[in-house]
């Protein structure tokens, strides 16, 4: 049989990647005299055999993928309800972009909104969340930075005028589970399940990259703030003014100094 | 664009994640590197800095996997316009992609699937080939795909289709040595006969890599060590397309590097036995080891 080559495509992609598997999509499908008038099958594979070799790579090249950007929710989850996962993301969300490294970035939304994610530990949203955002900031644009050198080139008396901005690499989460915390214990290696599971109680990460490393940590309501200002752009005058509403330190002053030394230590601003 | 038009490399080795630090710190023994162009399609970080390093002592190819050259969607513009970035960015000696499609309906299954050897797929396949190199200003290679099916419509041989998309198109040919001896194996043809029909002013890069065996088929994972039959076949070939660029793919099972610099050194042991045998020219780039990112790459004359 004589197909044009989008049909035929379409035929194929849809038998490569049916999560039911081969056999039953092309019960579906039924392409006009069987898969064996379009594909050519031999005494070792049939036709049919041969598209299942691609439709096993398919999903577990794309399996691999996400196993290796979410290396936390594999442990928590484990082997096979990651599986599912898998294949009800990919269900949900088959891969459009061209690079895989574009594959996971609905995760955390899908599993928050999955309805059928009933069994799922509910901190998983938060816990894909934070992993998916370790992958966006490892791969976001290179700015320069403002460090140590280039603030001692400022005035003192200048600081509080000075505008910056966060730079790309940079991200901050609001979560409602402590998932940091389970994360960096995954990462860490020898705790027992039931020292991983987080606490449920609202937290804001920073997620930041320095030296083509990707590093994380909670921060309180006051450097909260001062990121979302430094976020917007704002000068340190109000970044500080943000974060001292914010603290509740005995030494204000103190807090803001050692705020701003940490971000500049962090490389994490950038000029306005 | 035939091998007059690409530069002579010599012996190069994929460039992959477990071997940035080595190579950025050791300088090693290969003469270029080729790149997976969909790593580096990135804003910036770790990845960018790392292929800066490196093509700051070595010449570079771009080798792509999503251009889905042979897929019956629309050429991927925002795709195209992101990989021509990179290669102003990091000016590899060349680009390439595989002759295959990889998605279609907007849904990209980051596979290599192979076409039909139709008319139909010729046309339409050598026609974006040429919007593609006018696009990407630089020249550009199609790679022969390890294939696991064939298709009831295909009218000709695999080497005749890569043949007439490569003439049509005008452009170069990646030749994988482990591509034509694992399909020889999966559709029953004679790998030489394969080698033989190819025109040789067409060939302008190899790729040597492993496979695994599957009993009924043979898979092209890039995980084992290149086999002999495929370092034979690579020696048939070089005697018959000459001092062509050859590169190392090893993308699972990584081993260290050194493992890759055996392979390398093999390569050019092989590759000097054939061309003496059949009393061709040398290699270039065998000399090479740091060379300034600014200086270019020796054309072929």
């Amino acid at each position: 049989m004589a197909a044009n080559l989008g049909e035929l495509q379409r035929l194929l992609r849809n038998l490569i990647t049916a999560p039911e598997g081969v056999a039953a999509r092309l019960e579906m499908e039924r392409p006009p005299g069987g898969i064996e008038a379009l594909i050519r099958g031999d005494d070792r594979v049939g036709a049919a055999g041969r598209v299942e070799i691609y439709a096993g790579m398919y999903f577990n090249r794309l399996l691999e993928g996400l196993r290796e950007d979410f290396p936390g929710l594999l442990k928590m989850l484990g082997e096979s309800d990651f599986r599912d996962l898998t294949r009800e993301y990919l269900r949900a969300h088959p891969p459009s972009r061209p690079s895989i490294f574009h594959l996971g970035c609905f995760m955390a939304d899908f599993i928050r909104d999955d309805p059928a994610g009933g069994g799922r530990p509910q901190f998983a949203s938060d816990l894909a969340r934070l992993e998916r955002t370790l992958i966006e900031v490892f791969h976001a644009a290179d700015v320069s930075v403002i460090d140590e050198a280039a603030m001692r080139r400022v005035p003192v008396e200048q600081w509080p005028a000075m505008r910056v901005r966060l730079v790309p690499a940079v991200a901050m989460l609001d979560l409602r589970w402590r998932v940091g915390e389970t994360l960096s214990r995954v990462e860490a290696g020898g705790f027992e399940e039931s020292q991983l599971a987080p606490e449920e109680h609202a937290n804001t990460i920073m997620v930041w990259r320095k030296d083509g490393r990707v590093f994380y940590r909670e921060i309180d309501d006051a450097e909260r703030a001062g990121i979302i200002q430094a976020r917007d752009g704002g000068t340190l005058a109000e970044i500080f003014e943000a974060i001292a509403v914010q603290s509740n330190a005995g030494d204000p002053v103190a807090e803001l100094n050692r705020i701003i030394q940490r971000w500049i230590a962090s490389e994490i601003l950038t000029s306005a | 664009m035939k091998q007059a038009d690409f530069a002579a490399l010599g012996f190069g080795a994929g460039l992959r994640r477990p071997h940035y630090v080595h190579v950025l710190e050791n300088n090693p023994a290969a003469d270029w590197f080729e790149v997976i162009s969909e790593n580096f399609m990135v804003a910036g970080g770790r990845p960018i800095e790392v292929l800066e390093g490196v093509r700051a002592r070595y010449p570079i190819v771009m080798h792509g996997v999503s251009m889905s050259i042979g897929s019956s969607d629309p050429l991927d513009f925002d795709y195209l316009r992101e990989l021509r970035a990179a290669a102003r960015r990091f000016e590899p000696a060349w680009l390439s992609d595989h002759l295959c499609w990889t998605g279609v309906g907007g849904h990209n299954m980051h596979d290599l699937i192979p076409l039909p050897h139709t008319e139909e797929a010729i046309r339409h396949v050598a026609a974006r080939i040429r919007v593609v190199q006018d696009f990407l200003e630089r020249p550009f290679a199609i790679e022969n795909v390890s294939s696991y099916l064939t298709y009831r419509d295909s009218a000709i041989e695999e080497w005749e289709f890569l043949s007439a998309i490569a003439e049509r198109a005008d452009c170069g040919i990646l030749l994988d040595i482990n591509n034509i001896f694992v399909n020889a194996f999966n559709h029953r043809f004679d790998a030489r006969a394969y080698i033989d029909a190819i025109a040789p002013e067409r060939v302008v890069q190899f790729h040597l890599a492993g496979h695994s065996d599957h009993g009924a088929y043979r898979l092209d994972t890039h995980d084992h060590p290149i086999c002999e039959e495929v370092w034979a076949l690579y020696e048939y070939a070089v005697r018959r397309f000459g001092a062509v660029p050859a590169l190392i793919e090893w993308d699972d099972n990584i081993p260290a590097f050194d493992v890759i610099e055996s392979a390398l050194d093999e390569a050019r042991r092989r590759a000097a036995k054939a061309l003496a045998e059949s009393g061709s020219g040398r290699y270039g780039g065998q000399s090479r080891r740091i060379a300034a990112a600014s200086s270019e790459p020796d054309h072929r004359s």
